[in-house]
């Protein structure tokens, strides 16, 4: 059986050598998922509170809400792969919840990009047809296109929830892996399943998941530019400040995993070892995105951060002051 | 060879079983020590640029900028000491650095309970004797008691100073560990001194850094209480506040290790499995003191909770809501004002 290395952050992907450089980079991993953990709960839950229930719905904060919901669910099952991963890839977990975590962390990959994408032509739209926008932009509709995103998600993940399973190995250990056994008889065409469905839905994930949005972001950006270059780009509003920060730390994020899951499937039976070793760490910068958005919310205001600092810098004065 | 238990962090303590639970609690502790890390620089180093280059110097700041000195000392060999654990031990940076870095944690060891026993009998004596303090207590007085607050740790370090040293064990691994192997000749003989001084600096330790320190402090906060409560002790000023958060953190972080370690010492030979499996984490939250007390002076005052909470939501309110003039509802805004349409 062989592992299905495009599904993000399972476990039986985790590849050990006992090297110093393994040993450190999986360290280094676990310490970053621990604070992508931590700072996503916490940051999240606050996206959530502030924009589902304290500001008025708008086309904006709809999709940054489900932005939040959507990474939201998938800290909340970190955890398990944190723990996993410690485990040297073995699932302890069970069936149903290898099955769920796995979804969820697919489904948040989707989400994720086309959320960002929506916002992104939502915003080109504004941009160059304005009057078509205040006639037809509603909330209604914006709740029905990101409906349409997430249910488009889980139909693109379809395919891992069928075949994901817990799987006992030689020595009894149970791993989290695609298992095609209901499917074909023999071993041999076990294997050729495995590889051609590895193959294919690693091409789909580069493709629907990365590549297409990225090009739709970039051709809005084009637009865009073409059209306000002349009143300065640079001071743009805030709205598509956060825009780009959100969608450049997406690329900044995603963009080693997806090469390294491409170049996995591509070299499928020669790959090399260094890929597999990448893999660990791409995946946990990977992860890490969803964490970063409500950091980088926060810290584009140029008034928080002088009121931060001042806070900070007269919090510790008066601390240290005496009577 | 018997490693030297009284030395926090020592590599050489770090006892693996190959069990579920010890090595989540391997992982866990080096992920709060990389956390601590991270913050007791950045915190630590907050301090000492505040305390003493932009406030005044008083007895309470030079205190404060000496035991965030101590504390950022011990930070920065930090790393050293995560990545001795992650290889399970073994020490890779030479016989130098196997002295340096275990004595800076002595030393931050004796001089944090040190300074802030200091500065407890200083609040002591200021609502005490007032008239004494505003004709004796001085800044200068202050910097020659710190000075041997430094130099009595430095002596109490000097035996761990002296012994440390890279031993190469039968499987070629080197680790950083006491030898006594330059005092006695035998294997016999240097097992029993072994034992002897582990057993004595486990001791003093405890009492010297630990215990008595402690003493010292809760007899100060009983003789101020003695004097304050007709006048609301839980309405106390923010200076006693502050020492007061400081030194609860202290005991609660220290007084795991030092228990542990002094009940090592005692049963040294049979000394029971869940003590070896419990001193990984509990070093791990001796450790994390250090980097606490910059997060405590900063959060005690209400003022930066308030302050903080309100930016929060108040810039992910702006960084999520729309242009203005789009959910204006009217187009002619939109091309009559194109200043307000920069995007």
């Amino acid at each position: 059986m062989e592992v299905n290395i495009s599904m993000p952050l399972n476990g039986s992907e985790v590849v050990f050598y006992d090297s110093t450089t393994s040993r450190v980079l999986w360290i280094l991993s676990l310490v970053v998922l621990f604070i992508t953990f931590v700072l996503g709960v916490l940051g999240n839950g606050l996206v959530i509170w502030v924009a589902g229930f304290q500001m008025a719905h708008t086309v904006t904060t709809v999709s940054y809400l489900n932005l939040a919901l959507s990474d939201l669910s998938f800290m909340a099952t970190l955890p398990l792969h944190i723990i996993s991963m410690v485990m040297r890839g073995k699932w302890l977990f069970g069936w149903f919840l290898c099955k769920l975590v796995h979804i969820i962390a697919n489904i948040n990959l989707f989400v994720s990009i086309f959320l960002i994408t929506l916002i992104a032509m939502d915003r080109c739209i504004c941009v160059l047809c304005p009057v078509w926008s205040q006639n037809h932009r509603t909330v209604s509709l914006a709740r029905k296109v990101v409906l349409g995103a997430w249910i488009f998600a889980l139909l693109l993940t379809l395919p891992h929830f069928l075949f994901l399973t817990t799987v006992r190995d030689a020595r009894g250990d149970v791993y989290c892996i695609s298992k095609f056994e209901s499917w074909v008889a023999t071993s041999e065409e076990q294997l050729k399943v495995s590889v051609i469905a590895a193959t294919a839905s690693g091409i789909i994930n580069f493709i629907i998941g990365f590549s297409m949005p990225m090009s739709f972001i970039a051709i809005c950006y084009g637009l865009m530019a073409a059209k306000i270059c002349r009143r300065g780009f640079v001071n743009s509003s805030r709205p598509l400040r956060v825009l780009t920060a959100v969608a450049v730390s997406f690329f900044v994020c995603w963009f080693p995993f997806q090469l390294i899951m491409l170049l996995g499937n591509i070299f499928n039976n020669e790959t090399l070892s260094i890929i597999h070793m990448l893999v660990n760490p791409a995946n946990t910068l990977a992860s890490f995105n969803s964490c970063l958005n409500p950091i980088l919310y926060v810290f584009l205001g140029q008034e928080f951060r002088d009121r931060l600092i001042y806070s900070l810098y007269a919090s510790l004065e008066r601390a240290l002051r005496e009577d | 060879m018997e490693a030297n238990s009284s030395i926090p962090l020592n590599g050489s303590e770090v006892v693996f079983y190959d069990s579920t639970t010890s090595r989540v609690l391997w992982i866990l502790s080096v992920i709060v020590l990389s956390i601590t890390f991270v913050l007791g620089v950045l915190g630590n180093g907050l301090v000492i640029w505040v305390a003493g280059f932009r406030m005044a110097h008083t007895v309470t700041t030079i205190c404060y900028l000496n035991l965030a000195l101590g504390d950022f000392s011990f930070m920065v060999t930090l790393p050293l000491h995560i990545i001795s654990m992650v290889m399970k031990g073994k020490w890779l940076f030479g016989w130098f650095l196997c002295k340096f870095v275990l004595s800076i944690v002595h030393i931050n060891l004796f001089v944090s309970v040190f300074l802030i026993t200091l500065i407890a009998m200083d609040r002591c004596t200021c609502v005490l004797h007032p008239v004494w303090v505003q004709n004796h207590r001085t800044v200068s007085l202050a910097r020659k008691v710190i000075v041997g607050a430094w130099i009595l740790s430095l002596l109490l370090t000097l035996p761990h100073f002296l012994f440390l040293t890279t031993v190469r064990d039968a499987r070629g691994e080197v680790h950083c560990t006491c030898n006594f192997e330059s005092v006695v000749a035998n294997p016999e003989e240097q097992l029993k001194v072994s034992i002897t001084v582990s057993t004595a600096t486990g001791i003093i330790s405890f009492i010297i850094g630990f215990s008595l320190p402690m003493s010292f402090i809760a007899v100060c906060y009983g003789l101020m209480a003695a004097k304050i409560c007709r006048k609301g002790f839980l309405n106390s000023s923010r200076p006693l506040r502050v020492l007061t958060a400081v030194a609860i953190s202290f005991f609660m972080c220290w007084f795991p290790f030092q228990l542990i370690i002094l009940l090592g010492n005692i049963w040294n030979k049979e000394t029971p499995s869940s003590i070896h499996i419990l001193l990984n984490p509990a070093s791990t939250l001796a450790s994390f003191n250090s980097c606490l007390n910059p997060i405590l002076y900063v959060f005690l005052g209400q003022e930066f909770r308030e302050k903080l909470i309100y930016s929060l939501s108040a810039s992910l309110e702006r960084a999520l809501r729309e242009d203005s003039v789009l959910s204006s509802g009217k187009s002619s805004n939109f091309s009559s004002c194109p200043a307000d349409s920069e995007l």
